[in-house]
């Protein structure tokens, strides 16, 4: 297994109760789907390592309590994730209008800066469909996240939902190469490192500090 | 290794003759690959053109036998090569390119960094190759001499070349060259005289003139044209007298008590400490003119500095100025690596000794208080005898002032109050994204405090001596249940403030808490006072709240709740459900008093993630994680037991989780719809249902706490005192550093007009510097370079405009402060009679005024009474520049008149004569 780890991404999952989050990710790390799966108390935890474009990133999922009691509890989690994945149910409007309210309890535990927000309406398989694609995209759009429609159960876009999300992150600088990165010399790394670009690279620990005195100094006179 | 090949490469033998040659084909070669020759003239010079543009720099390696040289080519950068219309078609007259610039006056004197960019000076040439022994070695040879110079002669005919070829001979600290251009029709000579006694008849103009005429002109007997003179002057000013500035560090010790304010304590120092502008030079420029509009002699000159039609300036910096913000930053640093621990610094005194037996009076205490706290301090020295005051090195007046600069409530009459610190984190806030506290909050205050201690009260033993009384503050806080001030409200912010407020947050709420619990024990005392009958249920708080947890199985709490109350009597009930009823009795469904939600510390929090993580990710880890994370769940479920008797999981589902509740058709027997549990809820097993059949009915207040209060804050004490010097150091240092970059952001400088950008990129930094719990040193390190940097520069910038501009604010000013800022020589508006002009001739009178009395006093002052006391306003010049040129036919009165220059500077320690000198080669 001992790939080159880029490094590791905390995600948290998010989102009103039963609208599909524990499935999601079960479907995500163990490619399986229960009719009836618990529902979750509090938080759970699962890891799963991916590789996108080259680099291998380590995902620690955080999947929480849709439940409103939970709210007291589960932000505590919240903590350095990078990505978060709000959740809806397409055939429930009262979990997409519920949605806004996530938002606001992410914004309000996260630097939003910090985090990278992906919309996601689940169970597409079902035929009852009471929000529409539109307007989960508009609503994605107001808000400046990702958008995706996914079904647990048919595993539509459940790979991309997370694929996307990672890919985002690792090109949103300063997000990620902060303290969990710890790397041997490893020729893997550059195809991040250089999209990465400049303002990602100052944030790494090789960041020169000589550079920062002059750039500073020179933009001062 | 086999050395036979590197020892036949020594054995090649070189005659001298052929050394030569090969080192002549080498220069011509390098010329050649340079693509010299075909060069054509390029356009006139405009004024400035030889600094505002760059250097083009190359160079190749060559060796005269065993002798390492490099040949180096410098050629200024004009871009604007079409514009070259005029002087090429003209100047068909065979001049070459150094001929024409040697007589243009455009660029005299220009100041140019860089190695052997004196030439240019020297010379007045835009373009020139330099011949220059590598290894600084010298060549003070005389044949040696000539034999580089005629190799250059004789590369330059062969490979056409009329760039100046020069070489660099003598010292070569001496800056000395000689060389050869070789043109069409002409020779230009590059000659050099570098000595240190100055001849008396070179030390004027007039003696430079006629050396000049002497030597091109050589008797011949042709009256040439008048020589063109420009000549600039350069002063040197370096004691400011009244002009300078610096800032002086706090002084605690003349501050006593109570007249050390809280401007003083709540404020960090800016600025340096001693001068940072080191030296002025005023340059005072006579551009060309005619030699006989101006006399320079041994007894009269028309040279005065104030007559001069230019006045510019350039200044130079202290090169490591000391400023107090920096060095108040970098100490702190400092002491964030100190492994001390505060017994190690104040002795036992300072050990940490649970206050657990206070803990239980205190309840009553905290209500006989008066209303106004004082500070622990004195409490302690009054109530004795557990007095735990220790020998610190900060003197009490010194400390009481502090102490009540941080705790201003302690005060009847509070000189710094807080103001509101729970607007901290708003969107617009300037400091959005810095993670520490409120400007002016407690710890804020804390930082900038402990910052004037480690720098000016006794260092590591003052800091150590400030924390000691900090925390006794924090834990008299707690016993007495005064809730700490400057702290914003609510649960401990993680998202945004540094842990150190975070943990004073943590302590707000236990005081607030504990505060809460002794009312409602007060309030049950009286009650029971006033109504024997009522069994309250708080009665028992104290009881239940104190058990230890092995108590807490449901067996002992049943036979406690049948000894004390009903079964089936309701109990906690927060409000009735407007529409509920219970699925089996039909009774209104009541929401349940909950217990409080538990603040966390983000230290705290990353434990409790690290527990969840290292469960794993199996089946059996999110198992455990249910069984960890269902604490709460239970106690709700508990207290909704209890506010509704005979409920059932259905009941709790329908308030606690709506979604899991599927409705159906029809009604109850109670009216209500009908409805069944989601398939999910009905799983057997599941961890809701486990948990509901396991809940007793509880109220909340008589539950296990889910937040002890006590040992929280015990913890957070505890925590306070048992940290190490350094990593005190290291919690107050994010509000120190963003103290620091405030005080940073209130310097107002026009003269610095990007001043607020640098001071937004040093933000971002420290964003991303405070986010960790844990601080990287590192990244402090550099924003306190950055931040160091950016003062000195406030300070210069500071400085000058108080030197140059008094109290005058204009734009003419500041654009001057800008360009000198960037180390420029600068035109002074309006030379010597504008404001700036008469600002710096005062300067130079105060510091002659300044040396005159010192001589006086010296010196027996009758010397001078007689003498001419009009002192002179200016000192000697510290460099005198002539460049005299002419157009002279040489080397016979019939060849063609050609350019000739000669450039003189005059120092105390030396003179300096470059010439350059052209001769007809047709027409001899
Ligand atoms: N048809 C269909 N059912 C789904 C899909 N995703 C989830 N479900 C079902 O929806 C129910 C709830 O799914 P969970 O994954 O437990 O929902 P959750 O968001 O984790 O809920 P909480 O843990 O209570 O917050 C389960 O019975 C799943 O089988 C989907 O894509 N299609
Ligand atoms: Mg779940």
């Amino acid at each position: 297994m001992d790939q080159d780890i880029l490094t590791t991404l905390k995600l948290l999952m998010i989102g009103e109760s039963n609208v599909g989050k524990s499935s999601i990710l079960l479907r995500f790390t163990e490619d399986e789907f229960y009719e009836n799966m618990q529902s979750t108390v509090g938080m759970d935890y699962k890891t799963k390592q991916v590789t996108i474009d080259g680099n291998t990133v380590k995902l620690a999922i955080w999947d929480t309590a849709g439940q409103e009691r939970f709210r007291t509890l589960t932000p505590s989690y919240y903590r350095d994730g990078q990505g978060a994945i709000l959740m809806y149910d397409v055939t429930d409007r009262n979990t997409f209008i519920k949605l806004e309210t996530w938002l606001n309890e992410l914004n309000t535990y996260c630097n939003k800066t910090d985090i990278v927000k992906m919309v996601v309406g689940n169970k597409i398989d079902l035929p009852n469909r009471e929000v529409s694609t539109e307007e989960g995209l508009q609503f994605a759009r107001r808000h400046q996240t990702l958008y995706i429609e996914s079904s647990a159960k048919t595993a539509d876009g459940v790979k991309c939902c997370f694929e996307e999300l990672v890919q985002k992150i690792i090109q949103t600088p300063g997000l990620w190469d902060t303290h969990s990165l710890r790397l041997p010399g490893n020729g893997n790394t550059g195809g991040a490192r250089q999209r990465i670009g400049k303002r990602g690279l100052q944030l790494t620990d090789d960041y020169q500090p000589q550079e920062a005195y002059s750039s500073c100094y020179c933009s001062l006179v | 290794m086999d050395n036979s090949e590197i020892e036949d490469f020594y054995h090649h033998d070189f005659t001298t003759a052929s050394e030569w040659e090969v080192f002549i084909a080498r220069l011509e070669e390098i010329i050649h690959e340079w693509k010299i020759p075909n060069n054509k003239i390029g356009p006139y010079l405009k004024s400035g053109d030889f600094i505002k543009h760059t250097w083009i720099e190359a160079f190749e390696k060559l060796n005269f036998a065993d002798v390492e040289f490099l040949l180096k080519h410098y050629k200024l950068n004009i871009n604007d090569e079409e514009s070259s219309a005029g002087p090429t078609e003209e100047c068909e007259d065979a001049r070459s390119q150094c001929q024409q610039d040697a007589l243009d006056p455009l660029n005299d004197f220009a100041v140019l960094a860089g190695e052997h960019m004196e030439i240019a000076r020297y010379y007045g040439i835009r373009e020139f190759l330099v011949l220059v022994p590598a290894k600084q070695s010298s060549i003070t040879d005389e044949t040696r001499i000539k034999i580089l110079l005629s190799s250059l002669n004789i590369a330059a005919i062969n490979s056409n070349c009329e760039v100046p070829l020069l070489v660099q001979v003598q010292e070569p600290w001496q800056r000395f060259y000689l060389g050869v251009s070789i043109g069409k029709g002409s020779t230009a000579n590059f000659e050099m005289v570098h000595v240190k006694k100055i001849p008396p008849h070179c030390k004027h103009l007039t003696g430079l003139l006629s050396l000049f005429k002497q030597r091109i002109g050589a008797g011949s007997g042709f009256r040439p044209d008048p020589v063109m003179v420009s000549i600039r002057f350069t002063y040197l000013l370096k004691d400011w007298t009244n002009s300078s500035w610096t800032q002086e560090p706090p002084d605690f010790d003349f501050m006593q008590g109570e007249t050390l304010g809280v401007a003083e304590l709540g404020k960090l120092p800016f600025g340096a400490t001693f001068d940072p502008v080191g030296e002025l030079h005023l340059f005072t420029t006579w551009p060309q003119m005619s030699e006989n509009v101006v006399v320079d002699s041994e007894g009269f000159t028309d040279l005065e500095p104030q007559l001069a039609p230019e006045w510019t300036v350039q200044v130079k910096m202290v090169s490591s100025s000391a400023c107090l913000l920096g060095d108040y930053l970098t100490d702190f640093l400092y002491l964030c690596k100190n492994q001390k621990t505060l017994v190690d610094l104040l002795g036992d005194a300072a050990s940490y000794v649970s206050s657990e037996d206070q803990v239980l009076s205190s309840a009553f205490n905290a209500l006989t208080e008066s209303r106004i706290p004082t500070i622990s301090t004195v409490v302690g020295k009054a109530v004795t005898k557990k007095s735990k005051n220790i020998d610190g090195p900060i003197a009490e007046e010194v400390l009481l002032p502090i102490l009540y600069f941080l705790f201003p409530d302690a005060e009847d009459n509070p000189k710094a109050p807080y103001s509101d610190v729970n607007s901290y984190g708003v969107e617009d806030d300037q400091w959005r994204g810095i993670k520490t506290c409120a400007v002016n909050s407690l710890v804020w205050r804390l930082s900038i405090v402990a910052a004037h201690c480690a720098h000016n009260l006794g260092g590591a033993s003052a800091l150590a001596h400030l924390w000691h009384e900090f925390v006794q503050e924090i834990r008299f806080r707690w016993e007495k249940s005064i809730p700490i001030p400057g702290v914003g409200s609510g649960f401990p912010d993680s998202v945004r403030t540094c842990l150190l407020h975070q943990k004073l947050q943590m302590m707000n709420c236990c005081i607030e808490r504990k505060k809460a619990r002794e009312e409602c024990i007060l309030k049950s005392q009286s009650m029971d006072i006033d109504d024997p009958d009522t069994e309250s249920e708080e009665e028992f708080f104290e009881c239940t709240s104190e058990e230890p947890t092995d108590e807490e199985e449901p067996s002992v709490k049943t036979v406690q709740k049948t000894k004390h109350s009903l079964w089936n009597r309701p109990a906690g009930r927060l409000a009735k459900h407007p529409s509920l009823r219970l699925v089996k009795t039909g009774e209104a469904l009541y929401l349940p008093v909950t217990q409080d939600p538990v603040p966390k510390t983000e230290d705290q929090l990353e434990e409790d993630a690290q527990v969840m993580m290292q469960l794993g990710t199996d089946q059996h880890a999110s198992e455990m994680r249910a069984r960890l994370m269902s604490a709460s769940l239970l106690s709700d479920m508990e207290s909704f037991k209890a506010a509704n008797p005979g409920a059932v999981l259905e009941d709790f589902i329908r308030w606690y989780s709506p979604r899991d509740w599927i409705e159906e058709e029809g009604l109850d027997e109670w009216g209500q719809t009908n409805g069944h549990l989601s398939p999910r809820m009905m799983i057997p097993n599941n961890p809701w249902s486990r948990a509901w059949s396991s809940a007793q009915p509880v109220p909340a207040h008589r539950q296990k706490r889910l937040f002890d209060d006590t040992r929280e804050a015990e913890k957070v004490i505890h925590y306070l005192v048992s940290q190490r010097l350094g990593q005190v150091a290291q919690l107050l240092l994010p509000s120190l550093t963003h103290a620091a970059l405030y005080t940073l952001s209130l310097q107002e400088q026009e003269a610095l007009p990007n001043l607020p950008d640098v001071t937004q990129s040093i933000l971002n930094k420290l964003q991303f510097a405070t986010k960790p719990i844990h601080q990287k040193l590192q990244l402090y390190e550099e924003i306190t370079f950055d931040i160091e940097g950016v003062e000195a520069l406030v300070a210069q910038v500071n400085s000058l405009q108080h030197k140059l501009g008094g109290n005058t604010d204009s734009k003419e000013l500041t654009s001057f402060l800008v360009q000198l800022m960037r180390g420029k020589e600068v035109i002074v508006p309006g030379g010597s009679t504008g404001y700036i002009g008469t600002r710096i001739t005062t300067m130079f009178r105060e510091a002659q005024k300044a040396v005159h009395i010192l001589t006086m006093s010296n010196s027996n002052n009758e010397m001078d009474v007689s003498g001419d006391n009009k002192q002179k306003t200016f000192p000697e010049p510290v460099c005198k520049e002539f460049i005299l040129r002419a157009v002279t036919p040489r080397p016979s009165p019939t060849s063609t008149p050609q350019p000739q220059r000669l450039y003189a500077c005059l120092k105390r320690e030396y003179i300096r004569m470059a010439g350059l000198f052209s001769e007809d080669t047709i027409f001899i």
